[in-house]
């Protein structure tokens, strides 16, 4: 699996480092170099990555999360989210008629969705919204992926909450 | 130790030879290696093809020593190329996810199967606590070391210290395992 001599282990290091791209410009540098010209470094190299793969593996390759971040993150979207549909919710109880009709039963219908939507991004615990790896499509930024999701509001929840709104002519 | 493929392909005469054969002897690691060069399992897989394509042809491997050597180095240059041309990837990229997707793919590689990761998941259950913590949160969680070290309240050094170590003791549970 890797070169057994006595500079295998700084070299395993240095495989490792420039895996999870640790070693600054030129360390890197100087890193490639030798790999243009020393087998040994080229093994040292796919041992770390097989190792990093097998550990990844190891413990089922759980998306990483910055878990505070995202957790003050969700809640100040979540409240947000609540607001703007309880204003709209306010609005259309005062403004609609009596009588559902139509319009009614598609708002009714818009504010289903919106609520399940809206339980859907208030769960209380983050590790259990964490998203699976392969649910992203850029691999490589998975937490951006995920962040950026958080802090755009669906256009159809604002349509949803006008649907309440537009009841009353508001 | 530098071996130009392409001038000693050109120096040897044809010979008939099996590439395949050869070439899968290599595959597992050949992958990895490109994985660690380029970072990108679509783009290895690119390296991987053309590499086969040239260890097909015979005139090429045909009088090669070490065809393994021939075989990495020829992996290289074209990892280089690729990599000269899409200029603009990240060279400090620390981010560990692009593992998964590879993983993922690599299913007859002996590091990817289950066994692997089962051995492995002992030697992580066998670390001593400090250690694990920092192969957890570097490896799972793809924090830097530096940030490791400010949400440990450790110096870098003992970071990187600990990681060494954990590593050298899960390679040797890996290293049990391999054929």
């Amino acid at each position: 699996m890797h070169p057994h001599n006595n500079e295998a282990p700084e070299l395993e290091w240095a495989a490792f480092r420039y895996t999870c791209g640790e070693l600054d410009e030129a360390e890197a540098l100087a890193f490639e170099d030798l790999l243009a010209t020393d087998q040994q470094a080229r093994e040292a190299l796919a041992a770390a990555v097989g190792l990093a793969q097998a550990v990844r593996r190891a413990e089922g390759a759980v998306v990483p999360m910055p878990t505070s971040r995202l957790r003050s993150r969700r809640a100040l979207f979540a409240a947000a989210a609540s607001v703007l549909v309880a204003t709209g919710l306010a609005l259309w109880s005062r403004t609609a008629p009596p009588s559902l009709g139509h319009r009614d039963a598609s708002s009714a219908e818009a504010h289903a969705v919106a609520l399940a939507w809206l339980d859907l991004h208030t769960d209380p615990d983050p590790e259990d919204a964490a998203p699976a790896l392969g649910e992203f499509e850029d691999a490589e930024a998975p937490i951006e992926t995920a962040e950026a999701a958080e802090d755009s509001i669906p256009a159809w929840l604002f349509e949803a909450t006008e649907a309440y709104s537009g009841q009353g002519g508001v | 130790m530098s071996v130009d493929p392409e001038r000693l392909a050109a120096t040897v005469p044809p010979e008939a030879g099996e590439a395949g054969p050869w070439f899968r002897a290599y595959e597992a690691e050949l992958r990895r290696f490109l994985l660690g060069v380029l970072r990108d399992p679509h783009a290895a897989e690119d390296v991987m093809q053309d590499c086969l394509a040239k260890a097909l042809d015979e005139r090429r491997i045909a009088g090669v020593a070490d065809r393994k050597a021939w075989l990495f180095q020829v992996a290289y240059n074209e990892a280089l190329t690729l990599k000269r041309r899409q200029a603009t990837r990240d060279r400090v990229h620390r981010r560990l996810a692009w593992l998964d997707e590879s993983s993922a793919a690599a299913t007859d590689d002996p590091l990817v199967r289950e066994e692997a990761a089962e051995a492995v998941r002992k030697a992580l259950e066998a670390l001593p606590e400090e250690q694990r913590r920092v192969v957890r949160a570097r490896i799972y969680e793809d924090k830097t070391f530096a940030e490791i070290a400010k949400d440990q309240g450790a110096p870098l050094g003992t970071v990187l210290t600990r990681m060494r170590r954990a590593l050298e003791r899960l390679r040797g549970s890996l290293d049990g395992r391999e054929a």
